[in-house]
């Protein structure tokens, strides 16, 4: 509990104690200007590192930083009170009423919540919402927000901010919760004209202990990352314009709006003049030279804010500017970059009329093109306590499950937008029985059972083992959060029924990452 | 052919003669950079979700201030140079750095 307190005290409150910094020198631009002429660093023509120390046009974000110094703790109160207002989103492949086969290697950033609608394996079908989300979740939220600063490496300010590589270790964790929605059941009606489709049924989502479906976490154990070759130059390339097309812009904007009126005046002119003598006469001592700059940005504020009357504001949107800009080209870069994925993932389902069972999942996600990848998934699952086996012992191993994808993106199509078709093969074996527990008060759903003794309160289904095909459209409509699977599948049996079945899913996912990134 | 653009003492400024076409290019050193965003003049340089490794512009009469927004493949770590070129002359502008994606310059139009 006292680490609780003090974890959120400074989550509150770092922020505002570190965001500002009182050594000018410790940001980037001033300090790799320093070092050079500490280090009388050969310049190129038309080069002086003297006078790059002094262009707010060159080292924008450092004055800004400066500027924003005094402000930061009145802006911060102000948004904090403000704020109080290619992934796997839906469940994973072990989870019940998914309609994945295989689990997808990337999960949303953010947090993604999914609601699908028809089970593979089992025979039990229902409607089913998974909210996954992201241990980065939170951070980027911050960040998103600026109330916390994204780091610059280079910046050597003594202060908490967040960064890349924090939120890259946290993204590899993830976790999913899938509850069971409850279709409403018709009161008085027989009318023949009522939906018959599943996807018109309304949805009851009532708080009942028997609505958690499963719970899964997720942490991946490996990625390949390649940011260097000519295949991820060209892709970032590519790319690089739209996705960095909101951000981009405003940083334009915002820091112009912070650099360029001073650069147009007499004042700034001559106060450069000014202190880059003074600057030169410290020669390559560190210390002078610091308190030069000093002394220069102390004599600067007064005629930025001449002809910026909202100096601190512009100065704080900025930086606002920045974060989010640095943000975006980190999350690029790692989009493009990520390839491989090795992740585990632990599911804990707890069906509402069978034995609640755990599985463990490794899964195998590897782009081959830029539009093909194969997806492969090997899985156990247990009971969570032991159940009698058809040779009546008991045994808490129910069945493996391996399963491969193949996918390939079929680019954007008119209206409908990007489309990924997979197709994909899974073999379950199954060493022990499903199991239903029979409860008189919750009967289960479309299954009539006949000539079982009245005590009975367990039933085995037939064991064989499962085979199973899909295939899968994922549409992703231009312009929206929200994505589709359609999918039809054939198995040759079901846990339950020992007979071939056909049955089509369809899902609907809503990534919120887009969400916060439209955001921003 | 020379270029166009002539450094002003005790500044990061230039100048040049109004009305003549110049060519800014990035030249990688750490990752790669490219232009994102080009404003000059009223002007938008780069079009809308493009990044450029070169852009062209039209000295301007008297003084306008060129406002630039870079990209890089190595982030904050990103390292390249803004240099005008014409032909096989260059000569240097700018030091680009990842932690300062944006950039300011004066330019001043001569008659």
């Amino acid at each position: 509990m006292r680490v609780t307190i003090a974890a959120l005290t400074i989550l509150l409150f770092a922020p505002v104690s570190l965001y500002a910094q009182s050594q000018p020198e410790e940001c980037a631009h001033f300090k790799e200007n320093i070092d050079a002429i500490v280090a009388r660093t050969p310049a190129q023509p038309n080069q002086d590192f003297v006078l790059a120390l002094l262009d707010v046009g060159a080292g924008t974000r450092c004055f800004a930083e400066y500027a924003a110094e005094r402000s930061l703790l009145l802006d911060f109160v102000r948004r904090f009170e403000g704020s109080r207002t290619d992934k796997q989103s839906g469940a994973g492949a072990g989870a019940v009423g998914s309609t994945s086969v295989v689990s997808q290697g990337p999960v949303a950033r953010v947090l993604s919540v999914a609601t699908e609608y028809g089970a593979l394996t089992q025979s039990v079908n229902g409607q089913v919402i998974t909210v996954r989300g992201n241990a980065a979740g939170l951070p980027t939220a911050l960040v998103t927000q600026n109330l916390v600063p994204y780091c610059v490496p280079m910046d050597r300010f003594n202060r908490f901010c967040i960064g890349t590589s924090t939120l890259g270790i946290l993204r590899r964790f993830s976790f999913a919760v899938s509850f069971n929605a409850k279709a409403q059941e018709a009161v008085g009606t027989n009318d023949a004209a009522a939906p018959a489709s599943p996807a018109g049924q309304p949805v009851v989502f009532e708080a009942s202990k028997n609505q958690l479906a499963s719970a899964s976490l997720r942490v991946e154990l490996w990625k390949q990352k390649d940011e260097i070759s000519d295949a991820f130059l060209k892709k970032w390339t590519a790319d690089v314009g739209t996705a960095m097309n909101t951000a981009g812009a405003d940083l334009m904007k915002k820091a112009g709006d912070f650099a360029t009126p001073v650069m147009d005046t007499d004042d700034y002119k001559e106060w450069r003049t000014a202190h880059a003598a003074a600057i030169r006469a410290a020669g390559t001592d560190r210390e002078r030279i610091v308190a030069a700059l000093h002394r220069a940005l102390a004599d600067l504020m007064p005629i930025m804010r001449n002809v910026t009357p909202a100096l601190d504001e512009k100065a704080l949107a900025s930086l606002a500017s920045y974060n989010t800009f640095f943000r975006k080209q980190d999350e690029l870069i790692a989009e493009i970059a990520e390839k491989s994925v090795v992740a585990f993932e632990y599911t804990n389902s707890r069906p509402a009329s069978a034995p609640h069972t755990s599985n463990a999942r490794l899964i195998i996600d590897a782009p081959l093109t830029a539009k093909d990848k194969l997806v492969a998934n090997l899985a156990v699952t247990w009971f969570d306590t032991s159940q009698i086996n058809t040779d009546g012992q008991p045994t808490k191993y129910r069945d493996a499950q391996a399963g491969i994808q193949y996918e390939h993106g079929l680019g954007d199509i008119a209206i409908i937008g990007p489309v990924t078709v997979s197709a994909a093969l899974y073999y379950q074996y199954q060493h022990a029985p499903s199991l239903l527990t029979l409860d008189p008060l919750k009967p289960v759903p479309g299954v009539t059972f006949v000539g079982l003794p009245d005590d009975a309160n367990t039933v085995f289904a037939t064991k064989g083992d499962i085979i199973l095909g899909q295939v899968k459209l994922l549409l992703t409509p231009s312009e929206s959060s929200v994505k589709v699977p359609l999918a039809v599948t054939y198995s040759n049996r079901t846990e339950l029924i020992d007979k071939p079945a056909w049955r089509a899913q369809i899902g609907v996912t809503y990534d919120f990452d887009s969400l916060f990134a439209r955001g921003k | 052919m020379p270029c166009k653009l002539k450094s002003i003492p005790g500044s990061t400024d230039f100048e040049g003669k109004s009305g003549v076409e110049i060519t800014l290019e990035v030249k990688n050193h750490v990752g790669n950079v490219l232009i994102f965003g080009a404003e000059y003049d009223g002007k938008q340089l780069v079009p809308e979700d493009m990044a450029l490794g070169r852009v062209k512009l039209r000295i301007a009469r008297e003084s306008r201030t060129l406002k630039l927004v870079f990209v890089f493949t190595a982030s904050t770590m990103g390292r390249g140079e803004l240099r005008e070129s014409d032909g096989a002359d260059s000569q240097f502008m700018r030091a680009l750095v990842g932690h300062e994606p944006f950039q300011a310059i004066r330019i001043v139009g001569l008659p």
